[in-house]
């Protein structure tokens, strides 16, 4: 499997993120292997991250990201908003954030972009 | 056996014929980076094809010139192996044009030595699979090339097409074919030659509805004979108002094997190749790598964005049309726009990329995608109204479905053969037709847009993956 935009791939391979382009039907998106969550806040300290890739992208931007295993705010041992829903994907289920940025700047934003969407849900999470 | 052709950014030949000929009559030469499209089956002959793209120009430094005068150029090869790492590392062929001032179109007995060392060169720098194109251009305009691809073998290109705000074709016998009775009247208004061009270009079709069907019906009587026909939808009930060459029997039926026997039934010699698929599926890549200009008459967003990289990547002018019709709830509805437009995607100054025109909204694109690949997913975020749901079928006329397809057929006779005038060439037309108005609405590249905006993808031809885009 080789989908990935040749930008992006550079950047998380310089970055030294372990990652996997994986696909399940005609759905196409990357693993990011045990990603650190933000210390302290998760009752999982690491998780697998999918991000799926829709058809266009990066003409079109991602939307949402998902966990394996889920994670629950340590704090009320409850689930982060809008973050208790299942997601399919390669016959397991992940916990799906439903996170939404329509922001997309062609030709500046990439992996990179929703990298930091996704640490930055992580921080704010409640 | 294998074919060869090359395409020339216009911005790269006008750059090349003014350093290569100038008035001393001098000859003279320089490097081309080209991006490579690799072509299993061309649909029409059947055969292999190799298309080369021109990329980016490499001058030869004049320190290098060894010597030169109206019948020779000698340089060292520095500058070649400069060129070949560049080409290696980014996996682009390297040309070498250079002139013949005393206007010899052909290769010399210098050249026929030359050539074979110089690939020699390449192929043990580069491997051996390394093919070396080469390229002479005479002061009459004139211009030929040939592909080496082995020091015994080379492959004479057998069409160059100089792509801009105009389309040239170069051939071996342009102008000098057997002029075809049924096309006489059409050449008594434009000549010859662009009867000639028509029958010799590849023209896709993409999407068969209103606009394409009444495109590819027009094809044959201009002259045009290779066609392919891409659109994976059968003919509806509520298509026949528009479909040209549709009949009510053709109801169920696919849209291209209708259009396709109403093109044959006209006993113009056509040869037309359907694709029975949506666009962005691979299994059409290689017809759609094949066309030398594409009409875009699709109506999603993923079809045209897809389109839309492809034009400048691949250097293939692409007219992609559009028509909105907008109504009051009254009744009869009021007119409230009724906007034809015509938009020609090329690597060309002012020819901004329909993302940066907002034509395509990549949030719909989206959606379109996740419907295809993921209806159920689809369905539950159409609840969530976390995705558009699709709109009432929008109004559709004949008439200016019709219409719009003329006027990106216009503009395309008018970039081969030039009978607007100089300035002619109309990168976005919007006919308004119920105000009667013509506008040309300009927009400049967002600098950034990596499809319009920066040059670096321009004539890179193949990449994995197919346009640096998730499919």
């Amino acid at each position: 499997m080789n989908f990935l935009p040749s930008n992006d791939r550079k950047y998380l391979e310089n970055r030294g993120l372990r990652f996997s382009e994986v696909e399940d039907g005609k759905q196409k998106g990357i693993i990011l292997r045990e990603f650190r969550l933000p210390s302290g806040r998760y009752d999982v300290q690491k998780a697998d991250i999918l991000i799926l890739l829709p058809s266009g992208y990066p003409d079109v931007p991602p939307d949402m990201f998902y966990l394996l295993p889920w994670a629950k705010l340590l704090e009320g041992t409850k689930y982060p908003k809008a973050a208790n829903q299942a997601f399919s994907f390669k016959s397991q289920k992940w916990q799906r954030w439903s996170r939404h940025n329509s922001q997309w700047r062609p030709g500046v934003d990439g992996i990179w972009t929703m990298l930091k969407r996704i640490e930055n849900a992580l921080e704010v999470a409640a | 056996m294998i074919t060869a052709s090359l395409t020339l950014l216009e911005q790269h030949f006008n750059y090349l014929r003014k350093n290569l000929i100038q008035s001393d009559g001098i000859e003279r030469a320089a490097y081309v980076l080209c991006g490579e499209v690799h072509i299993e089956s061309e649909p029409w002959d059947g055969q292999p094809h190799r298309k080369l793209i021109s990329h980016e120009v490499l001058s030869v430094p004049e320190k290098d010139i060894v010597s030169n005068s109206s019948t020779h150029v000698t340089w060292t090869t520095d500058s070649f192996v400069k060129a070949l790492k560049l080409a290696q590392t980014k996996k682009l062929t390297v040309a070498i044009f250079h002139s013949h001032p005393e206007g010899m179109a052909d290769f010399s007995a210098q050249d026929d030595t030359n050539e074979p060392e110089l690939l020699e060169l390449a192929q043990n720098r580069n491997g051996s699979n390394t093919q070396l194109l080469s390229v002479i251009l005479t002061p009459d305009g004139g211009i030929v090339g040939r592909l080496w691809i082995s020091q015994q073998i080379y492959i004479p290109l057998r069409m160059i097409r100089i792509i801009g705000s105009s389309i040239d074709l170069h051939y071996p016998e342009r102008g000098r074919g057997v002029p075809a009775q049924a096309f006489h009247r059409q050449a008594l208004a434009f000549g010859e030659a662009l009867n000639q061009d028509l029958s010799m270009l590849r023209v896709g079709v993409v999407g068969c509805g209103g606009t394409g069907s009444a495109i590819a019906m027009l094809l044959p009587k201009l002259g045009f004979r290779n066609i392919a026909l891409f659109d994976k939808d059968t003919v509806e009930e509520t298509n026949l108002n528009r479909l040209h060459g549709a009949c009510h029997k053709d109801i169920g039926h696919p849209k291209v094997e209708v259009v396709a026997r109403s093109l044959t039934e006209l006993g113009l010699g056509v040869k037309v190749k359907t694709y029975l698929t949506w666009i962005v599926e691979a299994e059409c890549r290689d017809a759609l790598k094949s066309c030398d200009v594409i009409f875009g008459c699709t109506d999603d967003h993923m079809g045209r964005l897809l389109l839309n990289r492809f034009a400048y990547y691949y250097a293939t002018p692409v007219f992609d049309m559009g028509l909105a019709i907008e109504v009051s709830q009254a009744e009869p509805p009021e007119i409230k726009a009724l906007d034809g437009r015509v938009t020609v995607l090329a690597p060309a100054a002012k020819h901004t990329c329909l993302l940066c025109r907002g034509v395509i909204n990549p949030i719909m694109a989206r959606d379109e995608a996740l419907k295809r690949n993921n209806p159920s997913e689809y369905e539950r975020r159409k609840l969530e109204a976390y995705v558009l749901g699709e709109e009432n079928p929008s109004p559709s006329v004949a008439l200016f479905t019709t219409s719009v397809a003329i006027m990106a057929i216009e503009e395309l006779v008018h970039r081969l053969q030039g009978f607007r005038g100089d300035a002619g060439a109309v990168a976005q037309r919007v006919r308004k037709f119920h105000l009667m108005t013509d506008r040309r609405p300009g927009a400049n590249p967002n600098p950034n847009c990596p499809v319009c905006g920066t040059h670096e993808y321009w004539g890179r031809g193949d990449v994995v993956p197919f346009l640096n885009l998730v499919e």
